[in-house]
């Protein structure tokens, strides 16, 4: 410690005051701590117990976005047929107008 | 690998244990021995609550990060190798969960517009001792975490600096180096009011 420093008789004398007195805090705390520990051993099983209890969300999810995927396939096939359909009707009709050429 | 038995705990204190040492209690609770931990805690809880008082002021700061340090020497018991005695472990643990205590109210006033209580140095031959610790921790409230642990370990608890570098894993250089600063910024806060 260096005596020349202007806190150090501060520092002293806080020294002597102790610490503070935390009996009254103390009692009941191995209760308290009991219980905290029970319900930190609860949480973790619930977190432990979630991703299994959220499976079926997980399997009816995957079957909605399987069956989403093949329904936009679908579409997708009916649209191209259906502007391709439209270009070969397009292609005749300006033929046959004679625009074509 | 070694897993604290959580669900089952229960902090009685055994009055078979009540005459026992510490080296056998240790044994019993590294066992998973709820009452051996129980009859650790009632042994040491004194030492920790009056650690962990130099760093929160509130009763439910104190009795929360009294717990956590409890709860982390129960999960990491597992992990004391007895190179050491118990005390010295528990009180690493109690150091660093002061440590991350600080820091978690540190980010949190960043949030909050917290007023700066200002300190007015003493006349320190007619304060009282509790006066002087008062302002003291007051002053030191106003540090940053690095700071405020070192120079609380060192001014209030009586560390020595070899001490506090076991205690917080830090070298001892920057033990001393973190000392300095902090007292020099101490004293700009103290003697500017």
């Amino acid at each position: 410690m260096n005596h020349d420093d202007p806190l150090a008789p501060l520092f002293a004398k806080a020294r002597d005051a102790g610490p503070h007195d935390t009996a009254s805090q103390q009692f009941g705390f191995e209760t308290r701590l009991s219980a905290r520990l029970r319900q930190r051993e609860k949480t973790s099983e619930l977190l432990v117990l979630w991703p299994w209890r959220l499976l079926p969300v997980f399997a009816v999810l995957t079957l909605m976005l399987t069956w989403g995927f093949w329904q936009q396939q679908e579409t997708n096939l009916d649209l191209q047929s259906a502007v391709e359909e439209y270009s070969e009707e397009w292609a005749y009709v300006e033929a046959l107008s004679g625009r074509y050429l | 690998m070694w897993r604290a038995p959580m669900a089952t705990i229960s902090l009685d204190l055994g009055a078979h244990l009540s005459s026992m040492p510490d080296e056998t209690t240790l044994h019993l609770a590294r066992n998973g021995d709820e009452t051996a931990f129980g009859h650790l805690v009632a042994q040491h809880k004194g030492r920790v609550f009056a650690l962990v008082a130099r760093f929160a002021r509130e009763a439910h700061q104190i009795d929360d990060l009294a717990q956590e340090v409890f709860i982390r020497a129960w999960q990491r018991l597992g992990q004391y190798r007895e190179e050491a005695p118990f005390e010295h472990w528990l009180s690493r643990i109690a150091v660093h969960a002061c440590y991350d205590f600080l820091r978690r109210q540190r980010r949190w006033s960043l949030f909050r517009s917290v007023p700066i209580e200002s300190v007015d140095l003493p006349d320190t031959d007619r304060a009282s001792a509790l006066e002087a610790r008062e302002v003291v921790e007051k002053a030191l409230a106003r540090l940053k975490p690095k700071e405020r642990l070192v120079l609380t370990l060192f001014e209030l608890e009586g560390h020595s600096v070899r001490e506090i570098a076991a205690l917080t894993g830090w070298s001892e250089a920057n033990v001393k180096t973190r000392a300095s600063r902090a007292r020099a910024e101490l004293k700009k806060i103290l003697l500017s009011s």
